[in-house]
């Protein structure tokens, strides 16, 4: 009986690469003389959840790096000790181990074990620097980590029949910890079951016996204390129980431990113990009824506590358990864990948990035992479907934690579950698919409005309503859809506090980086793509534009350097500036370093010009190569990456005040806002945001040179006249510029009035691709289909106008 | 139309295989007087013709694009590229809807026959001769009964350069 992880593996790579973004962010954010004991609880988090995850995959060095992370983190959370700017370096590091190891274990690249190792001492050596807590001082304070297990824990042990017993208690282990350095291995375990309880040393290991003995006063997660016990003390040593009721049954559960059970501080290691597909030997130990053996035969317990659920209908009724138990395996299946967790003593619908079944890195619920006295059916609301979705530990707390019948438990803080947002994951192919279906029933739909307008609009009232009704609907779906995948810039933005801390430190520059409108949306596709020129440029103001501090002392500016993101939407476009107040650009520098590489340049170019020589290939004016930059590769890389995307870039530089890059990009790779103008019987589709207005041309304004009309004056400007007829030889245009219509067109800072026959109206249009199944066609960037179904291409103006260009002096 | 005809291209196979003969499906249409055959797992579906989107400055045996539920097909008309048959758009005019590589091409005939299945030792090598169709995109002359059947490698074709249907620097891969 095996699975094959792997398939599951995908997810965990999402999700620790999410939690370490998160908690790069969040350290990145601490104010370290004042830190805010939330962040510090969610890097915490954030930690833990890595270090439970990695070590149910078996990545054990992501789990014994996280684990001494969060040892020192947990130190740091609750005052121990003072958070310092050397913790935070080495937390970011760490981080970036663990990113390493990430990525090895995705195959792509290797981790440096040295690395691994070198972290892990300095994060020791940090939370070794103030004496030990004691015990008592741990546990005074108050978890934040939420016990979310209503305790009880129930194992197979009988259960105490109150509530009230059973809280007075606590529970006692006795284990052997290996290997050399005991003292410091009992001391963290001692804070990690601070969490659950006081916990106390009864007895230490002696020259008879190695086993220690402790007890937790007060704890009643049993679960929980043997998940923090695996992963410290040699499991195969670890018995747990009652105080008082002794370890007799401890040791026979090993079918299920804890697992997964984030919040308690479960963080299983190795593998081998727990019960991963096990028939469950501990129901079937158990003094159950007989109906309990009937779902010990087929509940196959893999991230839910079996005995948890199992245990209760031994003191509850046993008979919904024949139906619930078979077959069931407790993984992944929608009826399997529910099954067994549907057992429960509240006798909830099977259906009804249905929803829970998918809870990858969700505890299931646990029914407690409690509330076998008094069956409470689960409202309804509780069964949630948003738990059958993968989603993040922090969201799944929600749901699972209302589906627990009648929570008897300590409403103990739970700061993970309101924090995030509900989110899913979806295969960017569907949405695709999505929008190109949608694509389509808008197409349809305006067929219909089209042959609808032929029919009488009195007799065919309620037809016509019915259409503007279904129009207005399809158009919001299309809206809806595409927004889907739009993705906040703070997507890009966040990593940049990083990259300019370590390069700042590096360089021993005092930079502040400022952000600027990180809810603009734009989409995925473009914020893939447009990451690495916008860190290119962050680096590149690092580096070359902001000077250093002394340099600005100097000046009068302040030492602080300040580098601005500034992300907006503008006429169809989003906009990213990189700006920074440092020296600018040199103007002599320059244009003598394109001199010497014999660029064509000369003294009158205007500034703009000489900006854009940067973007030369293999230009740099650095007087030195630093391994940040000034080999001269890279501005060009930047500039044809955002052309490809469709964007342009722009520098604006003043001497002494500072530099600003300005990125242009379509807001969408897949619509585009478009004029559609007719040329004979051809449908072209302008872009809009080339067009800046279109006008009827009259007799007077057009001008001709060496006999060939090809100018327009509009306001005070000659631009050149492309006519679309001529340029695409179609047949039955309007051949008299007076005559048709003049679209002025600026591309790329060029300006050009595009000569068309009409215009027809304004529409977003779904771009095709026309190279999929054709060629690339010089003038045209792509299709469109039109309300009738007809296609009508894309001008690609940049094209079209420098094609104009070229082709004039040909003609004269 | 197009599921019909792979249907019956599967139920001839399976009756070609009984009969032992190594066959191959073939569907045939015919431009002017002549007739063509063209490997049946090549097409996708056959469509009448509605009159495309013209491209600029393309060859004019390229018709234009049209919108096939949403993706944009270039049409073909092999009649204008082999030059046989009187060029006229009717009703009955036919288009051949084409899965190539991984392209999806349109190719406007006169009509199409039928589904034939060709055992191997039906279909004779071309001779050499001059023609507007390349010999190198004829993988022979099939016979059936008095029927002469021209059995082109219509993937080749259609990627080949000559069709200008493909990128010159994509073209030049195929040949």
């Amino acid at each position: 009986m095996s699975i094959d992880m792997s398939q599951f593996y995908q997810v965990f790579f999402e999700e620790t690469g999410e939690h370490l973004a998160t908690m790069e962010n969040l350290l990145l954010a601490l104010d370290i003389e004042n830190p805010d004991a939330e962040q510090l609880n969610a890097v915490f988090r954030a930690a833990h959840s890595i270090k439970g995850s990695s070590g149910t995959f078996g990545f054990t060095n992501m789990a014994d790096v996280t684990h001494i992370l969060e040892n020192l983190l947990d130190r740091v959370r609750k005052g121990e000790l003072a958070l310092r700017n050397d913790m935070i370096d080495a937390f970011l590091d760490a981080g970036d181990v663990l990113k390493g190891m990430l990525a090895e274990h995705k195959g792509e690249g290797e981790a440096d074990p040295a690395a691994a190792a070198a972290i892990c001492e300095r994060l020791k050596a940090l939370t070794s620097d103030a004496a030990p807590p004691s015990p008592a001082a741990a546990a005074a304070t108050a978890p934040t980590v939420a016990v979310a297990a209503p305790a009880e824990a129930a194992t197979a042990v009988p259960l105490p029949p109150t509530f009230s017993e059973s809280a007075l208690q606590g529970v006692e282990a006795w284990f052997v910890i290996d290997g050399d350095d005991t003292e410091a291995a009992m001391e963290r375990l001692l804070l990690e079951l601070s969490d659950f309880g006081t916990p106390r040393i009864l007895n230490r290991p002696s020259a008879s016996g190695k086993s220690w003995h402790v007890a937790v006063v007060d704890a009643t997660d049993m679960e929980g204390v043997r998940g923090v016990l695996d992963f410290l003390a040699r499991s195969d040593s670890i018995r747990v129980g009652r105080i008082g009721e002794g370890a007799a049954q401890g040791a026979d559960n090993d079918g299920a431990y804890g697992f997964f059970d984030d919040a308690v501080g479960a963080s299983p290691v190795s593998t081998e113990d727990y019960g991963f597909f096990e028939p469950l030997p501990a129901a079937a130990d158990a003094s159950l009824a007989s109906a309990a053996a009937d779902t010990g035969d087929a509940g196959y317990g893999f991230f839910d506590p079996l005995p948890d659920a199992v245990a209760p209908p031994a003191t509850a009724d046993a008979a919904p358990l024949q139906d619930a138990g078979d077959g069931s395996y407790g993984f992944f299946e929608a009826p399997a864990a529910p099954a067994v967790a549907a057992a429960a003593p509240a006798m909830a619908a099977t259906a009804g948990a249905e929803g829970e079944g998918y809870g990858f890195f969700v505890d299931l619920p646990k029914p407690e035992p409690e509330s076998s006295a008094a069956p409470v059916p689960p409202p309804p609301a509780a069964v949630t479907k948003e738990a059958a979705v993968p989603v993040t530990p922090a969201n799944a707390m929600a749901p699972v934690e209302a589906a627990k019948p009648g929570a008897v438990a300590k409403p103990a803080a739970k700061p993970v579950a309101a924090a995030a947002e509900a989110s899913i994951r979806v295969d960017v192919d569907k949405v695709d698919q999505l929008i190109n279906l949608v694509g389509e029933l808008v197409i349809t739909q305006a067929m219909l409005a089209q042959s609808a307008e032929q029919v009488d609009p009195v007799i065919f009232e309620r037809l016509h309503s019915g259409l503007i009704q279904l129009e207005r609907n399809s158009r919001d779906l299309q809206e809806a859809v595409m927004s889907i995948r739009m993705m906040p810039i703070s997507v890009v933005f966040s990593r940049f506090p990083r990259v300019v801390r370590d390069l700042a430190q590096k360089l021993g520059k005092q930079i502040e980086l400022k952000t600027i409108g990180e809810g603009t949306e734009l989409d995925k596709s473009l914020i893939e793509r447009i990451t690495d020129p916008l860190t290119h440029l962050v680096r590149n103001s690092l580096d070359h534009g902001i000077e250093m501090p002394d340099v600005r002392a100097e000046k009068g500016k302040q030492p602080l350097g300040t580098i601005t993101l500034k992300a907006y939407h503008q006429s169809g476009n989003i906009v990213i500036e990189v700006g920074d107040d440092g020296a600018g650009l040199n103007r002599q520098k320059i244009l003598s370093k394109a001199k010497e590489r014999g660029l064509p340049v000369h003294d009158q170019m205007t500034d703009g010009e000489v900006w854009l020589l940067i973007f030369e290939p293999g230009f740099s004016t650095a007087d030195q190569v630093t391994d940040v930059s000034g080999r001269g590769v890279g501005m060009d890389v930047v500039k044809r990456n955002i052309t490809a995307m469709g964007g342009r870039v722009e520098i604006e530089s003043m001497t002494g005040i500072g530099t600003r890059m300005t990125v242009r990009l379509p807001l969408t790779l897949a619509i585009l806002d478009g004029m559609s103008v007719s040329v004979g019987r051809e449908t072209y589709i302008i872009p809009l945001g080339y067009v800046i207005e279109s006008l009827q041309a009259e007799r007077g304004m057009i001008k001709s040179v060496s006999g060939v009309e090809r100018l327009i004056q509009v306001r005070g400007e000659y631009l050149p006249v492309i006519a679309l007829f001529d340029v695409f030889g179609i047949p039955g245009a309007i051949n008299h510029l007076d005559q048709g219509i003049m679209v002025v067109l600026d591309a790329d800072g060029v300006k050009a009035a595009l000569f068309v026959d009409a215009l027809i109206g304004q529409h977003q249009v779904v771009i095709k691709s026309l190279e999929s199944n054709y060629r690339k066609v010089a003038g045209i960037s792509g299709a469109t289909i039109m309300g009738d179904g007809h296609v009508a291409l894309i001008l690609d103006v940049t094209t079209l106008v420098s094609m104009a260009k070229n082709a004039m002096p040909a003609a004269a | 139309m197009s599921t019909m005809a792979q249907h019956n291209a599967h139920a001839h196979q399976a009756d070609a295989a009984e009969e032992g003969g190594f066959s191959q499906e073939y569907l045939t249409f015919t431009l002017g007087p002549e007739e063509y055959a063209i490997d049946i797992l090549k097409v996708q579906e056959i469509r009448g013709y509605e009159p495309p989107t013209t491209i600029a400055n393309a060859p004019t045996f390229l018709k234009g694009v049209i919108n096939l539920r949403g993706t944009i097909v270039p049409i073909v008309d092999l009649r204008i590229k082999f030059n046989v048959g009187t060029i006229e758009y009717t009703p009955f005019t036919v288009v051949i809807i084409l899965n190539v590589g991984k392209r999806v091409v349109g190719i406007v005939v006169d009509g199409v026959s039928d589904v034939t299945s060709l055992r191997s030792d039906q279909v004779r090598p071309a001779p050499e001769f001059a023609a507007t169709v390349d010999t190198r995109y004829i993988n022979g002359l099939g016979t059936l009964g008095e029927r002469m059947l021209i059995v082109v490698d219509i993937e080749k074709l259609m990627l080949s350069g000559e069709m200008a249907l493909v990128d010159e620097a994509a073209g030049s891969l195929t040949h």
